[in-house]
């Protein structure tokens, strides 16, 4: 208990309270959200609370494709995937089809030299020799280049990946914007709806007031009358010649 | 009645006409010896012979003359181991270089679908086993006539299981040893009859398993050295007749033993020649701990032996051989093991027979021993040697020039042959089958093999011919600034250096290891290519097949990569000549273009004495994009140094040649570029597989080439392929109907009306249309003889065949008249600087020398014979009254008419006349102006005419013989002759014959 008490709720006001000084939420009309298509209860601490943490959000800048997000995750995971292929480091189905084509090349060169006629062992086997080096090389220098294509596609799917990534941020800030900006008006709307509410209890208030001042001001009048006769009859009770004369 | 005289003129401008029976010849003559047609119906003394100086610059005489050649103004002799060229200020021969000629011929004997090895042949009286191991298993034999080829035993099994065959001959019979675990067998095949052996019969059965053996001839016997199976010793014995190991009770030296284990290798040689204190028995051993030995017996193996370390070095000597050098002075190599095979290498040393060692050399290096060593027919020792690599398996013929050095005769089947002994003391005999040929067994590659992803090759047994008759061999030409020379080996000459043609091996088994120290590339895969280069003193570059090329991946940043290249060591482009430069090729990261990485300023040279030369590379990838490109760039051919060969020509700017090891066989060079030297590719390559084997000559007949046979021609129309093989339009050489081949290339000229040449039927003209003529009939009577030299001599008309054993023949082609001129025996002929020049065997060069009637001061006889004149016909009854000749005087003389008849061999009259006393003694132009004498000539009679009063008139037949017999010294043309004319009359009927000759 507060040093004001139940008394200072009951002065300031208090949640589902106006307090005597108008502070606290006035109860008010439902408003309509159109995020959700409905309206809400602005004193509902439950719509209350969500609009606080949506608020939060949205300020924050965080959105549903945060971290903690499944999607987000895997949306990640795939981004590094793709800085890998860009990068040049991460596993290359290309590569691996090179390879075993490239395999297949040498030894079905090989077989062909084996199957040449009117050419010797010899000249065969240097002719194989010179095929498979050419063919290591060449591959060698395929697979570079489609390391390099696939770098490109990594990358340019990285930059797809960012682009639309930024783009559904974009998107998502937009419509956190739109949420915020939704209870913001909703708090506008709250508070206005307070503030009027406030007015109208203020004014109900200072009617009352006026109505209590007047009232308070008869009976002041009579108290100080009162009062004054309280306090002339105490004086002339204290000095009985001041009042006689 | 008295006989109506006449008068008939026989024309002496004929030529001779040997083809028609004499006694029925009309239209020639039956000799004419050194006369030439300088006009038509006149036969005048031909010019004679001046002979150059054949004194090396030395002063060393030049004995021994093989061929001569020309290159561009130069005059070059060939002896059998030297080129020297002529030197005309000092009239002396300027020593080139040195060469060796031994042609070489390749046969099959064995290819099937099992691998043979370890090859041993004896031979015989034409008999020739070739023994081998099998992969079948065991020990098979083929027994082959020489002469024939005729294979009378094909791959028969001697044994199933036994290992490491070696022959050896006796008197009758041709002996196959082979081991069976410890024992050592042999089966004997008697020559004389050649289509069975013997059973196997049991030597010892106290080899070692190892089978380290060797077998040597000693007088009619042969000796033993081998490894004992138990005890660590080797035994030395003798071998009786039947093969099997001799003792006393044989009466033979017993066998004994010496307490050293041969756990290498072991060879064997005998001097046998009743020569007391030379005869010895040697046996060269490598033991694991000595090292290299020698032993030396006595030859009855009485005596404690010589023992002496040959070389002390312990690494593996897997195979020894050795020759006789002197009598009392031994030669040995051995063949030192390595862990890559070609890096193998032959060392030598010399031993007396007192025991005193020389010092062990280097002989060889990147070769191992093939065959034991043997003497040539030139005398000098060869020995079989062989590189084993992957794919450049070759066997050399190296000839011995000193315990250092030798001397690459000849490569044998190139990239082909089946790589070193596999045995230890594995070594073949070599045996000479006739004047000039050896006979050595051979491994090679039969084909080329891919299963489940191996590739290998099987191995087949051939024989080797080596021949050694140089006359057959330096065939020559010159394309673009070398002068190509056909010895077997084919050499380049470019002025100043006698070199092989191309490069024996190119860089194979590059290294390449990487390392981050130091900056340099960037990470990537390249790869590098080698080539050997070197620039003759033309400025043309001759190059080898660059390496296959070597990848190097590098990674971890900043790279250098060194590489270690094998150098080559089988060169004669060395020291004076210049060496060789090892020149490094490379790809950028990922490229497939090979930029210059090695420098041009300071290239990295090629080193004879040494394995490896090693490479470091750091250039990155943008400092060598703007270097020279590996010439195999776009797909241009690489060069391969062609086979041995015999024969050589130039078409289309082509160098081609043939009479390879392979017969059938023809190569053709890139087409010449200027600043290169002639490249050749084994994938240029024809074949003319019909007719009888080996090509004997080739001829170009306007845009066509032209292939002789010993029976068959044919010809060839092509460009052939661009340097990168495109377009290759030599096919196979199309035949020319005939009956005719060529027998010598030496006789092959070309002439304004075709291509001449000798077949087995004489000389024949193949014209421009090709048309075969058989154009030396006239001369038919010279077939017999051995061409040396055909040379067209365009000054006069005429074409010059001559021959090594016996005249020249001359034909005009003008007046389509044969000639021939005595004294030109020769070795070789050919034309030099319009001169036209002949070798003697002897070593002397002579050259016409038109300023003379002599041959170096020998009187010059020109000679001609009439036919037999028969005025009524044959055997008709004639009276010849009286002859006269007519003439040109051109210097003093003596002239000689001979008169026969009635077809006799004999001649019955003999006049001489001295022209001095005939026609006066001044000389042919000696006299007053014309005009200014009192008569034509002057005071003396030149009218060359004289009559002829012969002793018999009565005859069926009469023919004279004109001759000049000048004594020696006397210089001068002597007479032209034109025609005898006869004085006769025609009896009625035939020519009387004696009663005793009546039937």
């Amino acid at each position: 208990m507060g040093i004001f008490g139940d008394i200072g709720r009951t002065i300031f006001g208090g949640e589902g309270q106006m307090g005597l000084l108008g502070t606290g939420q006035a109860p008010a009309a439902t408003l309509y959200q159109p995020e959700i298509g409905a309206y809400i209860d602005p004193n509902d601490a439950t719509m209350r609370a969500q609009l606080a943490q949506g608020l939060a959000r949205s300020q924050s800048g965080d959105s549903a494709l945060g971290g903690g997000d499944p999607f987000r995750a895997a949306q990640i995971n795939q981004m590094g995937a793709l800085q890998e292929q860009a990068a040049g480091t991460g596993p290359s189905v290309v590569q691996d089809q090179l390879t075993q084509a490239t395999n297949q090349n040498i030894a079905q060169q090989q077989g062909m030299m084996a199957s040449q006629h009117g050419i010797n062992a010899g000249l065969a086997a240097r002719l194989g020799a010179q095929n498979t080096a050419s063919i290591g090389q060449q591959a060698a220098n395929q697979s570079a280049q489609l390391k390099a294509q696939e770098q490109m596609a990594g990358q340019s799917g990285l930059a797809g990946a960012l682009a639309s990534g930024r783009t559904g941020d974009v998107n998502a800030a937009g419509a956190i914007n739109q949420n915020q900006q939704f209870y913001i008006n909703a708090q506008a709307q709250q508070d206005e709806a307070n503030r009027q509410a406030l007015m109208a209890r203020q004014a109900a208030i200072a009617g009352q007031q006026s109505q209590m001042n007047q009232t308070n001001t008869g009976a002041f009048q009579a108290a100080a009358g009162n009062r004054m006769g309280l306090i002339s009859g105490l004086g002339s009770a204290l000095m009985p010649g001041a009042g006689k004369k | 009645m008295a006989l109506e005289k006449q008068n008939i003129t026989v024309n002496l401008g004929l030529g001779l006409n040997t083809k028609v029976d004499p006694k029925l010849m009309r239209d020639g003559l039956l000799e004419l010896e050194n006369g030439v047609f300088t006009s038509v119906g006149q036969v005048q003394k031909r010019y004679g012979l001046t002979a150059l100086g054949n004194l090396t610059t030395t002063g060393t005489a030049i004995t021994d003359t093989r061929a001569i050649a020309t290159f561009q103004d130069e005059l070059d002799l060939l002896s059998s181991n030297n080129l020297y060229s002529y030197v005309s200020s000092s009239n002396n021969w300027l020593d080139k270089g040195n060469f060796a000629g031994v042609a070489v011929r390749g046969v099959g004997i064995l290819r099937n679908a099992n691998t043979q090895s370890s090859p041993d042949i004896g031979y015989l009286s034409g008999i020739t086993v070739y023994a081998y191991q099998d992969s079948g298993g065991g020990i098979r034999a083929t027994v082959v006539d020489e002469t024939s080829g005729n294979q009378i035993q094909s791959n028969y099994q001697l044994s199933t299981t036994g290992v490491h065959p070696r022959c050896a001959i006796t008197t009758n019979s041709i002996l196959v040893y082979y081991v069976e675990t410890n024992t050592l067998k042999v089966n004997v095949l008697s020559v004389g009859n050649p289509t069975s052996f013997s059973a196997a019969a049991s030597v010892t059965a106290n080899i070692h398993a190892t089978a380290i053996y060797d077998i040597a001839p000693a007088g009619n016997n042969n000796v033993i050295a081998y490894r004992k199976s138990s005890g660590s010793v080797i035994v030395t014995g003798y071998l009786k007749a039947n093969g099997l190991l001799a003792s006393a009770t044989d009466g033979y030296p017993s066998p004994v033993e010496f307490a050293k284990d041969p756990d290498g290798s072991i060879a064997i040689l005998a001097y046998y020649r009743g020569d007391v204190t030379n005869d010895g028995l040697y046996v060269f051993f490598h033991n694991s701990t000595d090292g290299t030995r020698c032993i030396i017996y006595d030859i009855g193996l009485a005596n404690t032996p010589i023992s002496r370390i040959i070389d002390a070095s312990t690494t593996l000597s897997r195979n020894i051989t050795a020759i006789n050098l002197t009598s009392s002075s031994v030669q040995v190599w051995y063949e030192v093991t390595s862990a890559q095979t070609y890096y193998r290498y032959i060392k030598s040393n010399t031993i007396s027979r007192t025991g005193t060692v020389g010092t062990a050399q280097v002989w060889a290096r990147s070769v191992g021993l093939i065959s034991k060593a043997f003497t040539g027919y030139d005398s000098n020792v060869y020995l079989i040697v062989g590189h084993e690599s992957v794919l450049q398996s070759t066997h050399f013929t190296a000839k011995n020039i000193s315990t250092s050095s030798y001397f690459i005769a000849n490569r044998i089947s190139y990239q082909n042959a089946g790589g070193l002994t596999a045995n230890v003391s594995g070594l073949c005999n070599v045996y000479s089958i006739s004047t000039y040929e050896w006979l050595a067994p051979m491994i090679v590659k039969t084909s080329l093999n891919s299963q489940n992803n191996n590739v290998f090759s099987t191995n087949g047994l051939q024989k080797i011919v080596f021949n050694f008759d140089t006359t057959a061999l330096f065939d020559t030409a010159q394309l673009g600034n070398n002068l190509h020379i056909a010895a077997g080996m084919l050499f380049d000459y470019d002025g100043t250096n006698l070199v092989e043609h191309g490069y024996n091996l190119y860089p194979e088994n590059i290294v390449a290891a990487n390392s981050t120290a130091g900056a340099g590339m960037t990470d990537g895969t390249r790869q590098y290519a080698i080539a050997y280069e070197w620039t003759d003193i033309q400025g043309q570059i001759h190059r080898s097949s660059p390496s296959i090329p070597t990848s190097s991946v590098t990674a971890g940043g900043t790279n250098v990569v060194t590489l270690t290249i094998p150098t080559l060591r089988l060169t004669e482009r060395k020291a004076a000549k210049g060496d060789i430069s090892v020149v490094v090729y490379r790809t950028t990261n990922n490229g497939t273009v090979f930029y210059r990485a090695s420098s041009i300023t300071s290239p990295l040279l090629n080193v004879t004495s040494q394995d490896t030369v090693a490479y470091v590379d750091n250039l990155t990838d943008t400092v060598i994009v703007g270097n020279e490109l590996l010439y195999t760039t776009g797909g241009v051919l690489e060069n391969i140094a062609p086979p041995s060969c015999t024969k050589i020509y130039v078409y289309n700017n082509r160098l081609i040649i043939a009479g390879l090891e392979d017969d059938n066989a023809i190569w053709y060079s890139r087409q010449f570029s200027q600043n290169e030297s002639v490249n050749f590719s084994d994938l240029i390559v024809a074949r003319i597989d019909q007719g009888k084997r080996g090509i004997t000559g080739l001829v170009q007949l306007d845009e066509k080439l032209i292939f002789f046979k010993s029976n068959s021609i044919y010809y060839q129309l092509a460009s052939g392929p661009t340097d990168t093989g495109f377009n290759n339009d030599i096919g196979t050489p199309q035949a020319i109907a005939t009956d005719v081949g060529c027998v010598s290339s030496k006789s092959i000229v070309i002439t304004p009306v075709g291509a001449m040449f000798k077949s087995a039927k004489g000389y024949y003209l193949l014209d421009r249309s090709l048309q075969v003529e058989y154009i030396g009939a006239q001369v038919e009577a010279f077939n017999g003889l051995t061409p040396s030299g055909a040379v067209l001599c365009d000054s006069v008309n005429q074409i010059r065949f001559t021959h090594t054993d016996g005249s020249c023949l001359v034909y005009d082609y003008y007046l389509k008249q044969w000639s021939t001129f005595t004294n030109m025996n020769c070795i070789a002929s050919r034309r030099w600087n319009s001169n036209f020049v002949l070798a003697r065997s002897s070593g002397v060069v002579d050259y016409e020398n038109s300023a003379t009637y002599l041959d170096n001061s020998s009187n010059i006889m020109m000679k001609v014979t009439t036919n037999w004149i028969q005025t009524g016909g044959i055997q008709s009854f004639q009276r010849i009254y009286q002859a006269a000749i007519i003439g040109q005087f051109r210097s003093n003389h003596i002239l000689r008419v001979r008169v026969g008849y009635n077809f006799e061999e004999s001649w019955r009259d003999d006049f001489n006349i001295n022209s001095v006393t005939a026609l006066g003694n001044s000389t042919y132009g000696d006299d007053a102006l014309y005009g200014n004498a009192a008569y034509y000539g002057g005071s003396n009679d030149y009218i060359w005419q004289f009559k002829i009063n012969n002793s018999i008139q009565k005859c069926q037949s009469i023919r004279y013989e004109i001759t000049t017999v000048n004594p020696d010294g006397i210089e001068g043309a002597s007479f032209n002759l034109t025609a005898l004319s006869l004085e006769v009359g025609i009896k009625k009927g035939l020519f009387k014959i004696p009663k005793i000759k009546n039937m």
